[in-house]
């Protein structure tokens, strides 16, 4: 689980907070996903979830502190731009996480992904060699390999390729049913639209809104997003 | 051309206008300007404004080699390496998709070297204030040797763009870049053995007479900017202003030929733009210099664990690239201790125990140290923050230390030290590798990704001079009881080592928890 509460983040010189007092939580077995368009407060969120930025309110993973060792063993980050070692190859770079995290039965584990991510003809490659799919699948895996308990997804999708994009949505349908906490932020609905259980809606570095899947009644998630982001805006205007 | 003008001075304002966007970073972009401007305020006020030849000459022209010798390295530097670009990125996509002729995007890039020209001259202007402090350097002076510097610069970095252009119409121009630096080399070698030849081979009679005498003005450019220097301080001003006269006539030729340059380079020339700013952005973020594939090495893993993965993985990409010791460290350390032996033939060790120091600032600002010290996964590694500092700093400690050992033996073998006074110098000089891998895990622990080369340094400096006060006053106390200097060298360096790495251990220790992340 990630739970989020009263996460206020103020960047130097600017008035108006990035994050202003927000909570939330990420439950177990569930995909929670945080929508909000540019410049709403997401990706200020998931640093501070991550423990890249100062902030005050607090941050538990799976009920201990974000910046804990145990938070940190139960958390998986995959970032919106993949972070590399240019010259680690695959393999090495998979090896790196393992033995960084401790993990016991993580080789098994490598080649499973590896084969879903066709990451296997390349695993003798530097990382710079990678296309930037390739990459993007590489820092997924590295992320999934320390079988996380909570994972936090920033943008998922950028730069794959449409099968690639199916694999993971499938993937996390499945992360989902083991019990693990998925929190996905992404201002592509359409590509969430099938597997969400739970979304925030931010803007202006607020939660304006919660819907639990069920709740839509005749409108899709798309519509709800519009209806509420650009509803602010109207009353901004007037 | 107007609106490329504008650009070009919008550009420049809004550099400066990004190092005041915080208050943090413009408070010490003005202690830098304050620090260096002061010390160069200093030299002006403590320096000599009427020269006296028997006094001065020595001091004064050894500061202006300095200078010129500077700039020169610079501008060998700048010709011979394989990354060429007229621009970055940005201004190459703008520049060649714009509605511009080639004539005015020529005269865009130009004004851009111009500029660079006059930073550098700046430079060669501060390095040889610093050493005029007990010599000749007045304000008129200081403005005069910032025009012959920029003159000199920008004629070079011209002369580098032009060749660069023409290398990329037809391969066979680029060996210009490497016969041009080249001959300079080889012209300011048959000078200086001249100089020696009228000396009887006395090394440091001969660099006297290099530095004093009239030969070095024969040297194209860089011995007309001495001659326009020299005449400027003996009052000679028809020698003062032929020099100038020299560099101008020259750097309008070069800015002729420059614009006039038509031929159709803009593919390449964006592609390279491409390629630079990549490699300049890869520098500036993580600090690394991306190394071609084809150099790396394939060599088996092995990985430690926790967070002794990191050291384990540095070690791995230091095994991986061969990058222990660059060639330009090779050549600069090569290059100091030969300096250490024409300037102080009779202290050459002890010269360049120090001189080793001063290639400490140029040698960290590009380690692997900083990727480490920036990196989200490093942060997120579940185990203690002050072990995973400590395995991100080893690997550049080792190395650092490595090099330096092996250097200061080799130059005390070699001026035939004995073995007491290698150590002892051996153990000070280790202290401070250890102050400056703290200092720069400091600054980025202060200034996070704002931080920088300059500010970088100044810390350094200024934990040096803290970490310093103890050892000073030690020796002090140790030579007034003791009256032993050779005694009390040998305790200062102990102390002074001590000193260092209870520094260097109490900032790694405040500084742990950057490697949450959260504290950057």
């Amino acid at each position: 689980m990630i739970e989020v509460r009263n996460l206020t983040k103020r960047y130097n010189l600017v008035e108006k907070p990035a994050a202003d007092n927000i909570s939330f939580c990420a439950m177990p077995g569930e995909i929670t996903v945080l929508l909000g368009p540019n410049g709403a407060g997401k990706s200020t969120t998931i640093k501070s979830i991550a423990n890249l930025l100062k902030y005050q309110g607090e941050i538990t993973i799976c009920g201990y502190p974000n910046k804990s060792i145990e938070a940190k063993q139960r958390f998986g980050y995959i970032p919106e731009v993949p972070m590399l070692y240019d010259l680690l190859t695959v393999d090495e770079t998979a090896e790196f996480i393992g033995r960084a995290y401790r993990l016991k039965d993580y080789k098994e584990r490598k080649e499973k992904y590896m084969e879903l991510f066709e990451l296997t003809a390349h695993r003798n490659k530097l990382a710079k060699e990678l296309s930037k799919g390739m990459r993007q699948k590489l820092s997924m895996m590295l992320a999934l390999l320390i079988r996380p308990q909570a994972l936090l997804v920033d943008e998922p999708m950028v730069g794959l390729d449409p099968a690639s994009i199916e694999t993971v949505l499938k993937l996390f349908v499945e992360m989902k049913k083991e019990g693990i906490s998925i929190l996905i932020s992404t201002h592509i609905i359409d590509i969430v639209n099938e597997i969400w259980d739970c979304a925030y809606i931010m803007d202006q570095g607020k939660i304006v809104r919660q819907v639990r899947r069920g709740e839509e009644g005749d409108e899709s998630l798309k519509e709800i997003f519009f209806e509420t982001t650009k509803g602010e805006k109207k009353e901004e205007k007037i | 051309m107007r609106a490329l003008a504008y650009l070009f001075v919008r550009k420049n304002l809004g550099m400066i206008r990004n190092q005041f966007r915080t208050i943090t970073s413009g408070l010490f972009m003005i202690f830098i300007v304050l620090f260096y401007g002061g010390m160069v305020v200093m030299c002006v006020a403590m320096a000599k404004s009427e020269y006296v030849a028997e006094t001065m000459a020595v001091g004064t022209n050894a500061a202006l080699l300095a200078g010129i010798g500077m700039l020169a390295l610079l501008t060998v530097s700048t010709m011979v390496t394989k990354r060429k670009a007229l621009v970055y990125e940005t201004d190459a996509f703008y520049l060649y998709s714009g509605p511009y002729s080639r004539g005015q995007v020529n005269g865009y890039i130009l004004m851009q070297t111009v500029l660079q020209g006059l930073l550098l001259g700046l430079l060669g202007t501060f390095m040889s204030a610093m050493l005029s402090i007990n010599s000749y350097f007045p304000l008129r002076f200081l403005f005069f040797s910032i025009l012959v510097y920029w003159l000199l610069m920008s004629f070079f970095l011209l002369l580098n763009d032009y060749i660069y252009m023409w290398g990329l119409v037809n391969r066979k121009y680029r060996i210009l870049s490497y016969l041009i630096p080249a001959s300079f080399l080889a012209a300011a070698a048959v000078l200086f053995l001249i100089s020696c030849m009228d000396t009887d081979f006395q090394l440091r009679e001969g660099f006297l007479n290099f530095a004093l005498g009239e030969n070095f003005y024969y040297l194209p450019f860089f011995g007309w900017a001495k001659w326009a220097m020299n005449s400027f301080i003996e009052g000679n001003g028809a020698g003062a202003v032929l020099g100038v006269l020299l560099l101008l006539v020259f750097n309008a030729a070069a800015a002729v030929a420059f614009l006039r340059f038509d031929q159709d380079i803009a593919e390449q020339a964006a592609a390279d733009a491409e390629e630079v700013t990549a490699y300049v952005k890869s520098v500036r973020e993580r600090g690394v210099q991306p190394v071609e594939t084809k150099k790396v090495k394939q060599v088996r893993a092995v990985f430690r664990e926790g967070a002794g993965a990191v050291f384990s993985k540095n070690m791995l990409l230091m095994k991986k690239t061969g990058n222990f010791l660059r060639k330009q460290d090779v050549f600069l350390i090569v290059f100091y201790f030969v300096i250490s032996m024409l300037v102080m033939p009779e202290h050459t060790f002890h010269m360049f125990c120090y001189m080793m120091i001063f290639w400490m600032f140029n040698l960290l600002n590009d380690s692997d140290l900083m990727r480490d010290l920036k990196n989200y996964q490093i942060y997120l590694i579940p185990d203690s923050p002050l072990k995973k500092l400590v395995s991100v700093i080893l690997p550049t400690l080792f190395k650092i230390s490595i090099v330096v050992a092996a250097a200061l033996v080799f130059a005390g073998v070699f001026t035939r030290m004995s073995a007491a006074e290698i150590i002892s110098w051996l153990v000070m000089v280790l202290g401070y590798v250890m102050i400056f891998v703290s200092g720069t895990v400091l600054s980025v622990r202060l200034l996070g990704s704002r931080t920088n080369a300059y500010v970088e340094n100044l810390l350094r400096m200024v934990i040096i001079v803290a970490a310093a006060v103890p050892s000073g006053a030690a020796a002090v106390v140790l030579f007034i009881f003791m009256r032993d200097l050779v005694l009390v060298t040998a305790l200062v360096s102990a102390v002074t080592f001590l000193m260092n790495i209870a520094v260097s251990v109490l900032i790694v220790i405040s500084c742990q928890g950057m490697m949450n992340g959260k504290e950057l």
